[in-house]
């Protein structure tokens, strides 16, 4: 390490201890709880005292799921039962947190929750899987981290629910597909026929199934060959139809059936990418709007075709050309002087909008349209005070999420009288951290977390502002 | 024999629909031999008699005096008819308007008071009430024992309003004096909704982050718009510019006032979200998260993708 590089953690730390300092002192379990992530291993012991201080902030905490992993796992160190069904639902629990649960045999109910949870890990779902309790085993199966081992041996279990959530597990190997196949029902059937690992034979008795729902099915897998998929493509049943083009496997190329006489299997044509021309030129002139909206949005379409929708009668078909990536600038001017405001909204949106066009903007009442122009990195700083001043607490917000707005801006925001305006605008970049730092003694808690973890956040990566 | 009392209200120089409601809550335990009196302040109060001459009212009383909102003015408007009349029941429609007469009146009249009704019934010839309780979580069945007098103010868009006609007696009321505390600045319509009724509508399908991208956004409305359901969303799909903040249910949107079947898909169900729907009584959510806790309020709970539930609604609509 350099000597100036030293000299910087030097001074970061000296920050980040002082910001700690200073959160520990208000002795507020918010501000702890969003500090705590980002503080010292050294500093943590103190802010998790603050947070965890009263049986019910304990309570609080197992369920937060903005929590800090680490704390949720200190938490199932010492967990009774309530504790214990929170943490479990808890997305945010770690794997080694719902380990120790379980080694506090813990109830049922409890165990189903962690056999379910999202973080379980093969090693716990594989234990689980043993249980003695079906509920357990079907959550198990459920599962989507659940291994292909531990899935096929719970397809031998003779139980409708697994048997439904074997068939969709994304680890089922063929073999168990090839069981369930043979054995269970059609639902189950319709499912394995969906599945990418199904095999080619199952595959090919679908294709040809007389029920139009394992046809579906079928048309929806992913490891369907091309060859069958164009066979799909022209099935009598208009649902196999559009699961077929709704298919990822298909090429935009390959589609030429623009002529469906199902609209809805054609909208679903309008939202496919590299279409052929004339296939999108037909698209454009349907005469389902639903089928124009979706063609609207395709950044496919060439600019002859959007500007034949961005005249179209329907106001949802051009507010689509106004959110359309490939929209020239010329019809982003024309779009920008709509008569209706949720069109004009979707030019604000627009990154690439010319200076003149958010200064036309600008002028603007409608609060979708202030709004989208108070999110748009392009608008002028000097705007987007005002707009963090507007009358309406949803206008002001939306400076909040605009990654270029001024601390001026922010600043403004920060004394709003609507608390979710002040926490999101604590937690922006924009702002000097001696303006947060206020904020810790903020009413609302969402308010002081957010303040809490900023501040935490850039002491520790040695933001400019800490460095003198 | 008693008298029951409705306050209409005008905004604007325009009836307020939630007065007749109010007449139609009233009407619903009006019995044999009562008679039902509306009163309605405003610049030209005659002006409103043909509308509020709807079945069931046997007088109008017309208190001319101003189009302007102010609040002390009705307050004593309630307590000179109240002292004059003795009504059994004094009726109005809830919202901010009544919160600020109707509590202080209650008070100084020394009178039953329940506020956002949902429904009124008799029990033994005496008047019970519904209203929600712990933050909508309960129904509360209220009763007022001893009481001669109750003011009511009823939740808006839960009663009918009052149709067919009648043909009551019209008496002038000279206006009270009141101590007026408020100044008037003036009405300001709300943002244009562009025809969106989120608060007026009887089925919403409603989307959250789980959407994802703006992209998939188009998919909804249009199986919102095949299943005849009103789409809604949550605040940071607004928030977005996804979709128009008219559509927005929830604390700093709108409420789901009317809606009687409430889809929820890849909605969380933050509090906010929440206090928007929580009433609806048949509420469907959708989430890959089974602990998400909007299946707390749900009646009816999916765990799964919402796309793939969508496309299967798709197939039936």
């Amino acid at each position: 390490m350099t000597g100036v590089a030293r000299k910087q953690q030097m001074v970061s730390l000296n920050a980040a201890s002082a910001v700690i300092s200073r959160i520990i002192t208000s002795n507020d379990a918010y501000a702890a709880l969003g500090a705590y992530a980002h503080a010292d291993a050294s500093m943590q012991p103190a802010l998790e005292k603050i947070a965890l201080a009263s049986a019910r902030l304990r309570l609080i905490m197992a369920s937060a799921p903005f929590a800090p992993p680490s704390l949720l796992d200190r938490l199932a160190q010492a967990a009774d039962l309530q504790l214990a069904l929170r943490l479990a639902k808890n997305p945010s629990t770690p794997p080694e947190g719902l380990r120790r649960l379980l080694r506090g045999a813990p109830t049922e109910p409890v165990r189903c929750l962690i056999a379910a949870h999202p973080q379980a890990d093969a090693a716990i779902l594989s234990g689980l899987s043993q249980d003695g309790a079906i509920r357990v085993r079907r959550a198990v199966s459920g599962n989507s981290q659940t291994p292909a081992t531990v899935i096929r041996l719970l397809a031998q279990e003779d139980d409708a629910q697994i048997a439904r959530n074997v068939a969709s597990a994304p680890q089922a190997d063929t073999q168990t597909l090839h069981r369930l196949w043979a054995t269970a029902d059609a639902w189950v059937r319709a499912e394995v026929a969906a599945h990418p690992n199904c095999s080619p034979n199952i595959l090919a008795k679908a294709e040809t199934s007389a029920d139009p729902l394992i046809r579906r099915k079928c048309a929806a897998n992913p490891a369907l060959v091309p060859e069958v998929l164009q066979r799909l493509l022209v099935d009598p049943d208009d649902r196999v139809r559009a699961a077929a083009v709704r298919n990822p496997v298909v090429s935009g190329e390959r589609l030429d059936q623009a002529g469906d006489p199902s609209a809805s299997v054609r909208r679903l044509f309008a939202r496919r990418s590299r279409l052929s021309p004339h296939l999108l030129a037909r698209l454009t002139a349907d005469p389902d709007v639903w089928v124009r909206r979706w063609i609207a949005r395709n950044p496919d379409v060439p600019t002859r075709l959007l500007e034949q929708l961005a005249r179209d009668t329907s106001m949802d078909v051009r507010r689509g050309v106004a959110r359309n990536p490939a929209c020239p600038a010329y019809l982003v001017d024309v779009l920008a002087a709509d008569a209706e405001a949720w069109v004009r909204a979707g030019v604000a949106l627009r990154p690439d909008a010319t200076e003149s066009v958010i200064a036309q903007l600008l002028d603007d009442t409608d609060r979708d349209v202030l709004s989208a122009l108070g999110r748009n990195p392009r608008t002028p700083h000097a705007n987007l005070v005002a707009i963090a001043r507007h009358p309406d607490k949803d206008v002001r917000r939306s400076v909040a999420f605009n990654d270029a707005a001024p601390p001026d801006a922010l600043i403004v925001l920060l004394e709003d009288d609507y608390p979710l305006n002040r926490a999101l605008a604590a937690g922006c970049p924009g702002l000097r951290l001696w303006q947060i730092e206020r904020f810790l003694d903020d009413p609302e808690p969402q308010v002081r977390f957010a303040a809490a973890a900023r501040l935490a956040r850039a002491t520790l990566t040695l933001e400019p502002e800490w460095r003198s | 024999m008693a008298e029951l009392l409705v306050i209409a209200g005008q905004r604007g120089g325009e009836l307020l629909m939630s007065s007749l409601e109010a007449i139609t809550a009233a009407r619903g335990v009006k019995q044999a031999g009562d008679t039902l009196a509306v009163a309605i302040i405003a610049a030209d109060p005659q002006a409103y008699v043909g509308a509020l001459s709807a079945e069931g009212v046997d007088e109008v009383i017309a208190i001319k005096a101003t189009d302007d909102f102010q609040p002390d003015l009705i307050e004593a408007a309630i307590m000179a008819l109240a002292g004059a009349r003795k009504p059994a029941l004094i009726v109005t429609a809830h919202g901010v308007d009544a919160w600020s007469f109707a509590p202080a009146a209650a008070v100084k009249l020394d009178c039953g008071l329940a506020t956002d009704v949902q429904a009124l019934r008799r029990e033994d010839g005496e008047l019970v009430v519904t209203r929600a309780g712990y933050a909508e979580k309960v129904l509360v069945d209220v009763d007022f024992p001893g009481k001669q007098t109750v003011l009511l103010t009823i939740r808006t868009n839960v009663f009918q309003p009052a149709s067919g006609s009648s043909a009551p007696k019209v008496t002038e009321m000279v206006p009270p004096t009141a101590d007026i505390a408020t100044t008037h600045e003036g009405w300001k319509s709300p943002a244009d909704a562009g025809g969106i009724d989120i608060s007026g509508a009887e089925f919403i399908l409603s989307i959250g982050r789980g959407v994802g991208d703006e992209s998939n956004v188009e998919q909804f409305l249009q199986l919102a718009g095949s299943m005849g359901a009103t789409l809604g969303c949550s605040r940071p799909i607004a928030d977005s510019g996804w979709l128009p903040k008219a559509r927005q249910v929830g604390q700093s949107g709108q409420l789901a006032a009317s809606c009687k079947l409430y889809i929820a898909m890849g909605v969380s169900g933050s509090v906010q979200h929440q206090w928007g729907m929580k009433h609806v009584e048949n509420i469907v959510a959708v989430n890959t998260d089974p602990e998400a806790s909007i299946f707390s309020i749900a009646r009816y709970g999916i765990v799964g993708d919402m796309f793939e539930i969508a496309e299967e609604l798709e197939n039936h609509f």
